[in-house]
This record gives C-alpha cells, sequence and structure tokens, in this order.
C-alpha cells in the first residue's frame, strides 16, 4: 500500500510530497560528517531530501539497539543534522559511528516553530544545554532570511566552557546578532558572564514591543525565563518553546509524549508558552 | 437491512462454511474465564460468557507485534495475508473498534499494521442476553450497535437472528440462512451508571484531592490498561539474534500505570505520582480523547473495574466527585 503523505507541516511553501508506504519503517542514510562537540556531545549531518524547518525533530534508529527523537540541529536544503549526547544505549553507540557508516532515519516531525508568523519581529532566541540544539535550527533560519526580522539577540546558557557546542557558530553568531553567553559556575579563564540565563535575559533591560521569544531547554529553565521575562513585561503569548518527551513513534499512536490531550509529536513539539500552562500532567 | 435466520443447529455448519476462507477468532473458555481465541470448530466455541477477560481489540493491535525483520539496512515487513473472521465480539467491543479506528487510521498518520488488519477481518457481533455487573455500556451509550459490524447475530430461542451490517457480511450468508421479517431485540439494563453530567465536568475536578486519596490502593500493575479494549500504547523494542546484524523490531503493549512510561532520555519522570498516572487514564478516556477525536476512549465493558486487584472502581469514583 502506498500512501501519498504531506509533509507533516503548516507551511505551504515547503509542503512537499514524500512517499511512505509505512511509517514505523526507517530509511538508511548514510552519515556525512561527525563533529566532536565536546567530552560526550557530538553533531552528525546527513543528506535528505526533505529540509527539515526549525523546531522538527527526526526519529534516529540504531537496528537492535533502538531509536529515539533528536531536534534537528540544522535549516539547509538536502541536509540535516542532530547533536547527540551521550546519556544511554542509542546514543552511546550512536557516538562510535563514522563518516560512511549508516543510520535508520524517520520523519522530520512536529509543527516547529511558526517562522513565518514572526516576520517583523524582533527575536530572542534563548538556549540552554543541548536545548541549544533545536534554536540553532531558528538562528540559521534567521541568518537566511535576515530582512524578515528585526534585532536578534541570543541567549546562551552552558555548564562550563567545555561544554560549549558550535563553537565555530558561537563566533559567526557573535558578530552577526546581539550576543549574550554565560556559564553556570566561575570558570578559570573565563571572563564572561556566570549565573543563570535568566538573570542575563533579565539584566537585559529588553522591552516587549514586537518581540517573540524562543526558548529551548530543561523545563525548569523555560519556566525561570519565562518569569524573568514577565518581570520585563513579556506575554506569554510572545513565547515559544519545545517540549521535551519520549517521543517513540511519532505519529500520535504510542501514548509516551502525551500532555493532557496533546501529543507533544503530533501537536508539538513547539508550543506557544500560555498554551503550556494548563498542560500540567 | 432484511434479516436472516439461522437455526442453532445449523451453526455448526455456518462456521465450517467459513473455514474455507478464514481464519475463525471466537470466545473461548478458560478454566474460570473467557477469551478470544483461534477455533476449528463450532464446538469449541463458548457462548456462555458476558465478555471476555481480555479484550478482542487485542486481534487488531496486539500486546506484541513484529514491525519488521531487518538483517543489516535490509528491511522486511511483508506479513502473510491471513482473512479473519471474528465470531462473538460484542457491541461495546466493536465500539472499541470503531474508537481506535480514529487513532489509528487517522489521515496522515495512519498505523498500516492496523488498517491492514482491519481491512482483513470480518466481526460477527453477538448480541449480549444479560449485562455483567461492572458494564455500564448503557450510560456510555454503546449498548446499542448501529454500523461497523458485518454480521449482527441475536440468539431468539432455537435460532439466531442475523442482521447484516456491510456487503462483507451478506456475501457469508449462504442456503443455511433464511429470510426473515422477524426482529430480536434486547432489552438490558446496567445496574452500573456512570454520572455524565460529571463526566462532562471532569475538567473542573483536574486538581481535586480525590485523586490522591483515591489511588493510594493503586499498585500500578496495569491490569486495568492491559484489559482495556481501547488502551493501545506500546513500546518500540529491538529484539537482536545473537550475531547483532539481523532481528526483529517489536511494538509491545505497555501501560501510562507504569512510571518509567514518561521517562525522558537522563531520567526525569514527568508522572512521577500514582496519583498523576491514576488520574491519567481516566482523563485520557473521558475528557482528552474526546477533545481530540469527539468520542470518549471508554465503551463501559468494566474490565478495568474487574480485574483490579485493588477494587478500584472508577465509575464509583467519578460518581462521588464533590
Ligand atoms: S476504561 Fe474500563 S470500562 Fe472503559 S473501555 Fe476501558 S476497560 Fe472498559
Ligand atoms: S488495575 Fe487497579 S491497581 Fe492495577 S493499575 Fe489499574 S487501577 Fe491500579
Amino acid at each position: 500500500m502506498h500512501h501519498e503523505l504531506p509533509c507533516w507541516n503548516r507551511y505551504g511553501q515547503h509542503n512537499k510530497f514524500i512517499k511512505m508506504k509505512n511509517l514505523y519503517v526507517p530509511e538508511f542514510v548514510e552519515i556525512d560528517k561527525v563533529v566532536k562537540e565536546t567530552k560526550d556531545i557530538i553533531t552528525m549531518g546527513f543528506r535528505h531530501p526533505m529540509r527539515a524547518l526549525p523546531g522538527q525533530f527526526i526519529e534516529v534508529s540504531l537496528l537492535g539497539i533502538g531509536e529515539a527523537p533528536f531536534g534537528v540541529a540544522s535549516y539547509r536544503e538536502g541536509y540535516i543534522e542532530f547533536t547527540v549526547r551521550n546519556v544511554g544505549n542509542l546514543t552511546r553507540a550512536l557516538q562510535s559511528r563514522k563518516k560512511g557508516d549508516k543510520i535508520g532515519v524517520r520523519g522530520p516531525f512536529g509543527n516547529g516553530f511558526p517562522m513565518t508568523d514572526f516576520v517583523n519581529n524582533d527575536l530572542i532566541i534563548i538556549g540552554g544545554g543541548t536545548g541549544v540544539a533545536p534554536v540553532r535550527s531558528v538562528i540559521i533560519y534567521a541568518e537566511k532570511h535576515r530582512n524578515q526580522f528585526g534585532e536578534v539577540h541570543l541567549f546562551f546558557g552552558f555548564r562550563s566552557p567545555e561544554e560549549f557546542l558550535y563553537k565555530k557558530d558561537l563566533e559567526n553568531w557573535k558578530r552577526k546578532f546581539q550576543f549574550n553567553i554565560t556559564i553556570d559556575k566561575p570558570h578559570r579563564g573565563w571572563k564572561g558572564n556566570v549565573g543563570f540565563l535568566n538573570q542575563l535575559v533579565e539584566k537585559s533591560r529588553l522591552n516587549n514591543t514586537r518581540k517573540i521569544v524562543i526558548i529551548c531547554g530543561p523545563p525548569i529553565m523555560i519556566e525561570v525565563c519565562a518569569a524573568s521575562l514577565q518581570k520585563l513585561g513579556f506575554n506569554n503569548d510572545q513565547i515559544f518553546v519545545s517540549l521535551e518527551r519520549l517521543m517513540q513513534c511519532g505519529l500520535g499512536k504510542c501514548g509516551h509524549c502525551m500532555i493532557n490531550d496533546k501529543y507533544v509529536c503530533r501537536d508539538g513539539p513547539v508550543f506557544r508558552y500560555d498554551k503550556t500552562i494548563n498542560l500540567k500532567d | 437491512m432484511s434479516g436472516y435466520i439461522l437455526k442453532k443447529e445449523d451453526f455448526g455448519k455456518f462456521i465450517e462454511s467459513l473455514k474455507e476462507e478464514y481464519e475463525i477468532f471466537a470466545p473461548v473458555k478458560k478454566k474460570t474465564y473467557f477469551v478470544f481465541g483461534k477455533v476449528d470448530s463450532a464446538e469449541e466455541i463458548a457462548f456462555e460468557f458476558i465478555n471476555t477477560e481480555y479484550s478482542p481489540t487485542n486481534l487488531f493491535f496486539p500486546k506484541k507485534e513484529v514491525l519488521f525483520d531487518y538483517n543489516n539496512t535490509k528491511i522486511n515487513n511483508k506479513k502473510e495475508d491471513i482473512t479473519r473472521v471474528i465470531f462473538g465480539i460484542r457491541p461495546c467491543d466493536v465500539h472499541a473498534l470503531i474508537i481506535m479506528d480514529t487513532l489509528f487510521l487517522e489521515a496522515n498518520f495512519e498505523d498500516t499494521y492496523y488498517r491492514k488488519k482491519r481491512e482483513n477481518t470480518l466481526l460477527i457481533s453477538l448480541k449480549c442476553n444479560s449485562a455483567g455487573e461492572n458494564c455500564f455500556c448503557e450510560s456510555m451509550g454503546t449498548d446499542k450497535l448501529e454500523r461497523g459490524y458485518d454480521l449482527m447475530f441475536c440468539e431468539q430461542g432455537g435460532s439466531y437472528v442475523v442482521d447484516i451490517g456491510s456487503q462483507r457480511g451478506q456475501k457469508l450468508i449462504n442456503e443455511l440462512f433464511k429470510s426473515t421479517d422477524e426482529e430480536c431485540i434486547k432489552e438490558l439494563h446496567c445496574n452500573k451508571k456512570l454520572d455524565m453530567q460529571k463526566v462532562n465536568q471532569l475538567e473542573q475536578f483536574a486538581e481535586h484531592e480525590g485523586w490522591k486519596k483515591e489511588s493510594e490502593a493503586c499498585l500500578s500493575c496495569a491490569a486495568c490498561t492491559i484489559t482495556c479494549p481501547t488502551c493501545g500504547c506500546f513500546d518500540v523494542v529491538d529484539v537482536p539474534n545473537l550475531n547483532m546484524a539481523a532481528g526483529k523490531r517489536l511494538r509491545v503493549n505497555t501501560s501510562c500505570q507504569l512510571k518509567n512510561f514518561s521517562e525522558v532520555a537522563g531520567g526525569h519522570v514527568f508522572r512521577e505520582t500514582r496519583d498523576k498516572r491514576f488520574k491519567h487514564r481516566i482523563y485520557h478516556k473521558l475528557v482528552y480523547f474526546k477533545k481530540q477525536f469527539d468520542t470518549f476512549m471508554c465503551v463501559g465493558c468494566g474490565r478495568c473495574i474487574t480485574n483490579c486487584p485493588a477494587g478500584i472502581d472508577m465509575v464509583s469514583i467519578i460518581n462521588s466527585l464533590k
């Protein structure tokens, strides 16, 4: 049975059609590059016919070991990158894969950030830890569509300078955008900001006119950053977040990523923050 | 549609006639309870059941199912084409399939495995003669069945009055059946009643302290979800052969009542406490699914009540919410 399936997103201009006969079966792609980011984090890239939207995710498989969701960390025609922290069996096995090895992928899944709705706004992009991976796709999008947005403010938080991801990109973004970075604790040789991301956001004194905020990171980080933004006068409907759950099937069937009446995989992972307030387990 | 009548003494021959083309699944007796099993003859089929312990919807989303076999990067998901007849499925369980169709056959997210089984399986439903002590289908509106079956059998004295529900069903009618104008109506009444007004107000009770109290007895054993005809959540797991290159990817039934169900990479569990998991099941059935697909995800079969070792009864819990 062959079904013509539209790409799962709401953007007309990307709405290509893909042919898939079974949504549970991964396609195999060759790893095109592996970048070692930190001692336990790598970024992998592979060619893929579809352009993933900022904020979408893919399911990556190593047959015999398993499958897990990863946020898309890139925005590029015909190419997808994702970042892997070594936290379990699959992610450990992925760390040992090299250029030319094959991995299974399904997707991209999820809604992604509604970038076209953000046109003519300033963007405030906040990412903490591996939450920087999905915001990377947003930043690259903003770079490619620079004239669609006003100012772009970046806020990054990492545990320490050794944990920095995408070091080359960081240098590049430092030149192009309003760039802010902080580490959790003082570190030898580090002369920059120390403290949590929300303190940095608060210090910025940004006002809320024509601004959209994008936050990715652990739930607690999202919460404190949103609280700080509120102090600055931001409304929750200006804030967009990407939620983290275990999306297993990516199709709204397996039940793992359900929060109340929402499937993070199908209705998200991106939600407007005010709509997540009532999404309590 | 016009009805037919089949004499009980011809039932065995009818089953024989089905066997030529179909595998037959029907209620069979195991020591003290009933389940759906594959049968070879009419003698194996049990009729004295209220409903089966496990739901026949398991035949569509099994407890364990091979998604595909793999050998390195070669994937084989060819399945043999088996055509099946399920005889004796109760109206509530047909409703359960209609409900699960909205989930598994949702446009753009269709589940190939489920669709195939739905297409290859004919349903011969059997009306209930009496309601069980935990049945509350009347409250859920799932006691009556207007669609979703291929044939509907209704026991009347020494015969079955048979109603045709589909063209596929019509084709099963052979010379053993005589047409009739007779109607077979069973007026059943459930003793258990779910207060639907309360159900419609459930959202207001989301933060109710009652969930903590009511869930204290719960053992998180998952008997309620394993037996529920509309519980289809699963884990995806790989089972490699010894050489690691080849193996199978399976989906295995799991339960929101288990703690690790909502665990994410790194170990955080979103529904850590029992009351959260307990409430999630009930709210998924009666609130969330309704919001998503405009139908309840419960057919009032009562299996979750009958099989709960802690005696938890969601009907009385909901009815007494204040
Ligand atoms: S929730 Fe209980 S009564 Fe409702 S369909 Fe499931 S097992 Fe039956
Ligand atoms: S069957 Fe009863 S004890 Fe077991 S998980 Fe369900 S409600 Fe809890």
